[in-house]
């Protein structure tokens, strides 16, 4: 409006001026006097903006209600709240945006929406953007008042990746390295079978069994990519699947006594190795809690556990969605891995079930040749095993 | 009421208000062509803003040529026919038509830019139409004021300089001369992959925006908090370095609020 404003003003003052016309003059007053008053109109001000969520931690799929309130102290116009949100949620119910008309009386309104976060971890709701404007819209006011809110999600609810066996047995043994044998001592009610000395036992005629020192079960690291490639389209996320498969495999070695350590890639999330139930809530815990806020690397993060990696060598088992623009870096982290650790790193592959034959082609070349330096596993987002 | 037809009503009262002040010097066919001048130009371009405009501009050319002392020096003969019909005119010979047409302006330029709104974050806004328009009605009330004012008072050229007062008056008040912020919130709407660089007089700082960031984000929104405002603020892309101008800004109590834009359009229309 304050450049049209001004186009009245030079108009009637140039023809005014250039014809001699006083009365032109005149009504370069007009203009002028809208000018002056859109000038001494407050845009809405003074604003204060506090959000609440329903619930701050949810289960994968569960819904959560944004609510909003907002005051307006002074000036007078049109008031616009809007909560920028993440590519992953999505709005259910309502809308983030708020539009209201301040008038002369102080403003307070309230209003609700509801969301759904597409994928476990954390997902950070920025402080609302708040656009005002008088009504002659020659004064503005922006801003992004109010605090930033977070919500955690428990992944692996809806993932439907079912492990009953997640991996082939003859992979896991190797995973297990038996400890020396102590002594021979009678069975005790409870003993496993296979721990029965049956050349012993059929010699002295009484049930002994092997006494082992106890075993170690070696560790295993997994790092889970939390960055965009692994947040859906449209149904469950790779990141999701790959979520659930952590849990799932971790569930089952914590349950072998393994030691199982975390990393989240592009949250800078580092649970390390170490057995118990514990672990597996902490790992549980560690991924409601991911948000994206490390901008890092395979190479990077294998380079940051590098101590890890060298005194404990655990097996590495990489969870992300490889595609052309991560391969290279996942082939330099792969390579790394395998030099630090002594061992061959797996390598599981979350694809979104896009049902492109290019991106399938592509996707079979990338693997292939990932399959020099990794064991590859690959996975559905429905978390149904493909190849490997 | 739909913002749409606010926009037709305000321009069909443009058209009738210079159609009528044409016909009433020029005749009928006069009023006619101009009538048509201006509604083709809001059917062709949808522009109601532009079209009040016209109105305005054709609305005034008469009145300019019958209260020209030049014209009335240079062609005496010529002027005297055409002013004469002109100044004895209703619908020139106050400045309330006039005042009406700018009003009009001022009005379809607050609807357009409702209609704005609405296509920018998808809400309906004709609920802020009608106390937005009891709002923007204060300022041709308070111009007729002023005129009447400056055109009684005995100062030369009063019925400009009241307005500039108030204009200047206006500024001052608006602008804070001696509050130093507290907080400075720092916001860069980036579009692309790259770094965005905050310059202080501590130093600088740099935030990288990765193609993770964007993907997830769109448009990704990097925000930063200083306690000095920032001497410079910079976008580092492919190849090259942008420096950056705030587009919008905004102060509430102790915060200072700034807004750049790096790549693109961004997410908030100003």
């Amino acid at each position: 409006m304050k450049k049209r404003l001004v186009g009245y003003l030079i108009w009637a003052i140039l023809v005014g001026v250039a014809l001699l016309s006083p009365g032109m003059i005149v009504l370069a007053a007009v203009p002028l006097t809208i000018l002056a008053v859109g000038t001494l109109m407050d845009p809405p001000g003074d604003i204060r903006v506090e959000r609440s969520l329903s619930r701050e931690k949810v289960r994968q799929g569960e819904e959560v209600e944004v609510r909003v309130r907002i005051r307006a102290g002074r000036g007078i116009g049109t008031l616009v709240v809007r909560d920028r949100l993440p590519g992953s949620v999505e709005v259910v119910e309502g809308s983030p945006v708020g539009t209201f008309f301040k008038g002369r009386k102080s403003l307070q309104v309230e209003y609700s929406y509801r969301l759904r976060p597409l994928r476990g971890g954390a997902h950070t709701l920025p402080g609302s953007e708040v656009i005002a404007e008088n009504p002659l819209g020659t004064r503005h006011f922006w801003g992004i008042p109010g605090e930033k809110l977070r919500i955690r999600v428990i992944p692996g609810e809806r993932a439907g990746v079912e492990m009953q066996r997640p991996l082939p047995r003859r992979v896991l043994n190797r995973w297990t390295r038996s400890m020396e044998f102590r002594e021979i001592r009678p069975y005790l009610p409870g003993d496993p079978m296979k721990l029965i000395n049956w050349k012993a036992t059929a010699r002295l005629g009484e049930p002994l069994v092997n006494e082992l020192e106890g075993e170690v079960r070696e560790a295993v690291l997994f790092i889970l990519d939390s960055r965009t490639l692994m947040i859906p389209g449209e149904g469950v996320s790779p990141y999701d699947v790959g979520a659930a498969l952590v849990i799932a495999l971790a569930r089952y070695l914590l349950g072998n006594d393994h030691h199982v350590g975390l990393y989240i890639l592009g949250a800078g999330r580092f649970l390390p190795p170490a057995t118990g139930r514990e672990r597996l809530r902490g790992i549980v815990e560690a991924m409601a809690g991911a948000g994206r806020e490390v901008d890092e690397t395979l190479p990077d993060v294998i380079e940051k556990l590098r101590g890890t990696l060298t005194r404990r060598t655990p097996l590495v088992i990489y969870v992300s969605n490889i595609l052309e623009g991560t391969k290279v870096e996942t082939r330099k982290g792969l390579v790394t891995a395998r030099v630090l650790t002594g061992r061959r790193p797996i390598l599981v592959d979350v694809s979104p079930d896009h049902g492109d034959p290019m991106i399938e082609l592509e996707k079979r070349a990338i693997l292939g040749e990932l399959m020099e330096t990794a064991r590859v596993i690959r996975l559905g987002s429905k978390g149904k095993e493909g190849s490997s | 009421m739909k913002l749409a037809r606010v926009k037709s009503l305000t321009v069909a009262s443009a058209v009738a208000l210079v159609g009528l002040a044409y016909s009433s010097i020029f005749g009928p066919w006069m009023a006619l062509a101009s009538a048509l001048l201006i509604a083709g130009l809001f059917l062709s371009s949808g522009s109601a803003g532009g079209s009040v405009l016209l109105a305005t501009l054709l609305y005034t050319v008469p009145y300019t040529l019958g209260t020209s002392t030049l014209l009335a020096a240079a062609f005496p003969r010529v002027h005297e026919s055409l002013a004469e019909p002109v100044l004895s005119s209703p619908y020139f010979s106050s400045i309330i038509p006039v005042l009406v047409l700018i009003t009009l302006s001022v009005t379809v330029d607050y609807v357009e830019r409702l209609e704005k709104l609405e296509g920018h974050f998808g809400r309906a806004f004709s609920r802020n139409l009608f106390p937005g328009l009891a709002a923007i009605l204060t300022s041709p009330i308070v111009a007729v004021a002023i005129v009447f004012f400056g055109l009684r008072i005995a100062l030369p050229g009063g019925v400009i300089l009241l307005p500039i007062a108030l204009l200047l008056l206006g500024i001052v008040l608006s602008t804070p001369w001696e509050w130093r912020p507290k907080k400075i919130l720092v916001a860069v709407d980036v579009s692309e992959e790259g770094r965005v660089l905050v310059e202080t007089h501590n130093g600088r700082k740099a935030i990288p925006v990765s193609g993770f960031f964007l993907a997830e984000w769109g448009t990704a929104r990097v925000e930063l908090e200083l306690d000095e405002r920032p001497v410079r603020v910079i976008f580092a892309g492919a190849g090259d370095e942008k420096i950056l101008e705030p587009v919008a800004r905004g102060v509430d109590g102790e915060t200072l609020y700034l807004l750049y834009r790096a790549g693109g359009r961004g997410e908030t229309s100003f």
